[in-house]
Parts: C-alpha cells; sequence; structure tokens
C-alpha cells in the first residue's frame, strides 16, 4: 500500500506570523500519489496558510503532520531537507520570485544551490524547463518587466526544475484570461501525466482556487474551507452540484472567522 | 486583571504631577525598557549562535553559490569604501599628527609620536570608525534588504525550495562584513600613519623618517595584531548579525523597516562599544 504524500491528522493551521491564531481547525487529509485536489474557500478562509503547512513551510499549531510518511515534527534538518525537494510551491500574486535576478536565474537557482554548480552546468536543463514552460523568449528579462501571468509560469517552471512529486499552487488563476486558464490546464494535464520532460515523473498537485469552477472539469478530488473548517466535498465533481458553485462575496463575508 | 488595568490607568494618570504616581511610572519605564534590553540581548545571541551553528555545519554546502555572494559582500563593504576610508585616514593622519606631534616638539617629546599614533590608531579609533563607516554605508543596507526580503515573502520562496535563508541570506554578510573590516582597518592604519607623517613634516616637525617608523615598531606588541585581527572581526560579525537580525528575525512590514532599521544602528553602535571597552579591559591588563 503506498504512503500518502500529505498526511494531516486532528491538525490546525495557524497563521503565518502568529501560532496562536487558528484558521483552520480539525483538519483530516490524506492526498495519495497520482491525485489532484482542489481546496476552495472564501478569500480569508486560510487556503495559503493551508498549502503552506501542507508543504511543511508552517508548522500546524498542534495535531499530527505526516510529509511522505514521516512525522514533520520529529524530521531533523537533513529529513527536511529531502522532503522539501520533493515538493514543489507556486506561490500566488507574482510568484515570489527574486527581483535581482533573470528568469533564467530564477529556474537555475535551486539547481544550482543543491547541486553546488555554476548556472552556466545547468543551462540544458533550465533551457528545456523554459521551453516547456514557454518562457524562452524572456529568459533574460527581469521579473518586474514581465506580467503576473509570465511570473506565475515563471514560478511554475522554478518549481519544476527540482523535478518535484508534489506541487501545490496557491491561486494560479485568479484573474486569469481564458487563453492563460487553458495553458495551465493543459501544462498540468500533462505534468499529471509525466511527459513533459525526459526526467519527468506524474505529479500530484494541490491547489488553493477562489472559483471552483475552473477547475471542476481538471481535479478529482475537492475540499472546501468554511467556517474554519476543512470539508471534503466530492471525489468527482461532474456528480456533485457544488462543482458548478463559485465563492460569492456573501458566503466569503459568511466563512471569515470570527 | 481589571485591577492591573486600573493601576496602570491611573499612574499613567499621575505621571507628570510630581505625586508619588511618577515614581510608579519610571520604575515601570525602566522595567519595560529593561525587559526590551534583555529580550533583544536573547534574540540577538540566539540568532547569533543559530547563524554560527549554520557557518559550522554548512561550510562547504553550495560553495559554488555562497562564494560569490561572500566576494559581493566583500566587494560592497570593503573595496567600494576604499575610497571614503582613504579620505577619513588623511583626516586621522592629519589630527593627530597635526595636533598632537606639533605640540610634542614643543616640549621636546617627538619620540612619543610612534607611541600616541599605534595607541590612538591601531588600537582604537581605526577599527572603530571602520566599524561605524560600514556599518552606516552597509549595516543599514542590509537592514533595508533583508526586510524587504521578509516582507515580500522572498523568505518563504527559498523555504519552499528547501534552502537554508541563514545560509543564503545571512551568513555571507557575516563573513564579507568580518573580512572588509579587517581589511579596511589594516587599510586605514596605513593610511593614517603614512599622512600623519607626511603631515609632520609638511608642518616641519623635526622628526625624520627613520625615526617615526623606529617608533612606530617600537611601539607595536605582537599582542597588537591579534588583538586588531580579533577585534575587527568581532566587530564585522557583531553589526552583520545584529542588522540580519532585525532585518530577518520577525516578519515586517515595509512601513515598519525604517523602524527597525533605527533600532539595528543604535544597538550595533552599542554593541561595537561594548566591545571596544572590553578590549580596552584586555589591553590594560597585558
Amino acid at each position: 500500500m503506498s504512503v500518502p504524500l500529505i498526511e494531516m491528522t486532528d491538525a490546525t493551521v495557524s497563521a503565518g506570523e502568529s501560532s496562536e491564531i487558528a484558521v483552520v481547525e480539525s483538519v483530516n487529509w490524506k492526498v495519495m500519489a497520482g491525485e489532484f485536489w482542489i481546496v476552495s474557500g472564501p478569500p480569508g478562509s486560510g487556503k495559503s496558510n493551508l498549502l503552506l503547512t501542507a508543504a511543511g513551510l508552517l508548522r500546524p499549531a498542534s495535531g499530527v503532520h505526516r510529509l511522505f510518511g514521516s512525522n514533520l515534527a520529529e524530521m531533523n534538518e537533513g529529513d527536511l531537507v529531502s522532503s522539501r525537494m520533493r515538493v514543489g510551491f507556486v506561490f500566488g500574486n507574482d510568484g515570489r520570485l527574486f527581483h535581482h535576478m533573470t528568469v533564467a536565474e530564477n529556474v537555475a537557482f535551486p539547481l544550482c544551490y543543491h547541486r553546488n554548480c555554476r548556472t552556466a552546468e545547468v543551462r540544458e536543463r533550465v533551457a528545456s524547463v523554459l521551453k516547456e514552460t514557454d518562457l524562452s523568449a524572456h529568459s533574460n528579462r527581469y521579473p518586474r518587466n514581465l506580467n503576473r501571468y509570465l511570473c506565475l509560469q515563471a514560478a511554475l517552471a522554478r518549481a519544476l526544475v527540482l523535478n518535484p512529486e508534489l506541487i501545490l499552487l496557491d491561486e494560479p488563476l485568479n484573474g486569469a484570461a481564458a487563453n492563460e486558464a487553458a495553458w495551465w490546464h493543459e501544462m498540468l494535464g500533462r505534468l499529471g501525466r509525466g511527459n513533459v520532460f525526459p526526467w519527468g515523473r506524474p505529479a500530484t498537485f494541490v491547489i488553493g482556487t477562489n472559483d471552483i469552477r475552473n477547475w471542476s472539469a481538471h481535479g478529482n478530488r475537492f475540499a472546501r474551507l468554511q467556517k474554519r473548517r476543512f470539508c471534503l466535498v466530492a471525489e468527482n465533481p461532474a456528480t456533485d452540484p457544488r462543482s458548478n458553485e463559485t465563492v460569492t462575496p456573501e458566503a466569503a463575508r459568511d466563512s471569515k472567522p470570527n | 486583571m481589571d485591577n492591573d488595568l486600573a493601576g496602570s490607568f491611573e499612574s499613567i494618570k499621575g505621571a507628570g504631577d510630581g505625586s508619588p504616581l511618577l515614581r510608579t511610572g519610571c520604575a515601570n519605564w525602566i522595567g519595560h525598557g529593561f525587559l526590551r534590553f534583555t529580550r533583544t540581548i536573547h534574540g540577538v545571541g540566539a540568532f547569533g549562535l543559530i547563524t554560527l551553528g549554520v557557518l559550522v555545519r554548512k561550510w562547504n554546502v553550495a560553495s559554488r553559490v555562497i562564494h560569490p555572494i561572500i566576494c559581493g559582500q566583500v566587494y560592497r563593504a570593503g573595496v567600494c569604501l576604499m575610497p571614503m576610508v582613504a579620505f577619513l585616514a588623511l583626516a586621522l593622519g592629519l589630527v593627530i599628527i597635526g595636533q598632537t606631534v606639533s605640540l610634542l616638539s614643543r616640549v621636546g617629546a617627538t619620540n612619543y609620536a610612534g607611541i600616541i599614533m599605534v595607541t590612538v590608531v591601531v588600537r582604537e579609533l581605526g577599527p572603530l570608525i571602520v566599524a561605524l563607516l560600514v556599518l552606516a554605508r552597509i549595516g543599514t543596507a542590509i537592514v533595508i534588504e533583508l526586510g524587504t526580503a521578509r516582507a515580500t515573502g522572498e523568505v518563504e520562496a527559498l523555504e519552499a525550495m528547501a534552502i537554508d535563508p541563514i545560509h543564503y541570506l545571512v551568513v555571507p554578510r557575516v563573513i564579507g562584513l568580518a573580512l572588509s573590516i579587517f581589511a579596511l582597518t589594516i587599510y586605514l592604519i596605513l593610511m593614517a600613519l603614512c599622512s600623519g607623517y607626511l603631515f609632520a613634516f609638511l608642518q616641519d616637525v623635526p622628526l625624520h623618517l627613520g625615526e617615526y617608523l623606529g617608533q612606530l615598531a617600537g611601539a607595536l606588541r605582537w599582542e597588537d595584531f591579534v588583538l586588531l585581527g580579533i577585534k575587527t572581526l568581532s566587530f564585522g560579525c557583531c553589526i552583520a548579525i545584529v542588522t540580519c537580525y532585525h532585518g530577518l528575525a520577525r516578519p515586517l512590514r515595509i512601513q515598519e523597516l525604517a523602524g527597525a532599521t533605527t533600532r539595528a544602528v543604535v544597538e550595533s553602535v552599542v554593541a561595537c562599544t561594548l566591545l571596544d571597552a572590553l578590549f580596552i579591559i584586555v589591553y590594560l591588563l597585558m
């Protein structure tokens, strides 16, 4: 039996700056290899903090969190680094690229650090990742000269260069146009099948979103954050009428933590 | 709890009118200041120990990425400051020799010129002036850089890529500043000693070059070289750790950067002065 990539048991997700403020409580969640999870919820419901906690970047305030079968609380530094290298994280907004580096340098950076080499030595691999993510033409540009959509693509490229098994994306389609959304759907579909790169392997996805409709045709597991609770919604959106719902401002207000 | 609140309110009301409550307010103020001081010492100390641990354990990790960053820090905090240090060295030579040696020559005590130069420039002013200059030019920039990186989430992005922010952001700055302050101090001392003699020569002070060099050599002891090295390296580490701590230690908003920079400068100056006092004691004991 395969080990869950993420396993949270009675976990309490706290706000990043303050571990006393619980954002989501009693999270019981398992993410198995090959799954495509969509976690929806109104703005401020704690999606980003849940994703950061799931990736091992924030410690849960209580409960147990296992990443690739190992309890995060019991991991030593070496194990934590190994686990994090198996996780790719694409931050929301502008992808949190390093603004003093070009797109190519941003993508090469994690590889150079972990392989202890210079940018020139990983040029082929970086070029391959940039080509597949349609960024070859922008490789020498700085993030400040790119729009948000291209920055997010570069953030995805930076996450992919370490060949992660699990990829977490925070609001990649927030405000995206139809063609941009189509690009992401197609790319994540190919990454899920593992046939984008010669060295690639099928990836597992967890995506945080405000609008579940953007992903209803692509996810195969759905969860929703509401009133500080993590609720499993459906396994197959086609059979679940809620898969067509969007988060209205009223729902957002209702579900904000008090 | 309510009683505490009421007591605090009364002490605030009473402050400023000369009543006994003013003394309570002062005690509170001193107590809060002391607690803040101990918290800062605790935080900076813990941060320094963590940095030292990372520096030792990860000395060879990603060396081809980290070493160029250290070189960049040495260039920024060392090479770029050389013109400014040269200017200060000339001024220092002028002030010390111009004022002191001309007075000494009037009382026929020019053979103390070397001892005065060594005591003032090598042991005291040289390292301190360079440390304060590096703090003003680079230390403040470090708080802004790291505070911005923290506020914009770049530190979280590093962690997401399994990169230790202390190793990537703090260690190169600590090594870079320590090496820069050490090298700049040597540079300043040499320039100040040369400019000192130049000004003495221009003032027609009866002091021959050989005699001046002989006085310097006679005044310098081997402990001066060792303590100078330790002192400058500790100034560099101290400034880098305090400024990095204020940039990184807690999540900052962009609006809080100005306050954090001010605190970092004040604490660095205090820390350098205390270190300097410690070295004076060591000099006196030797």
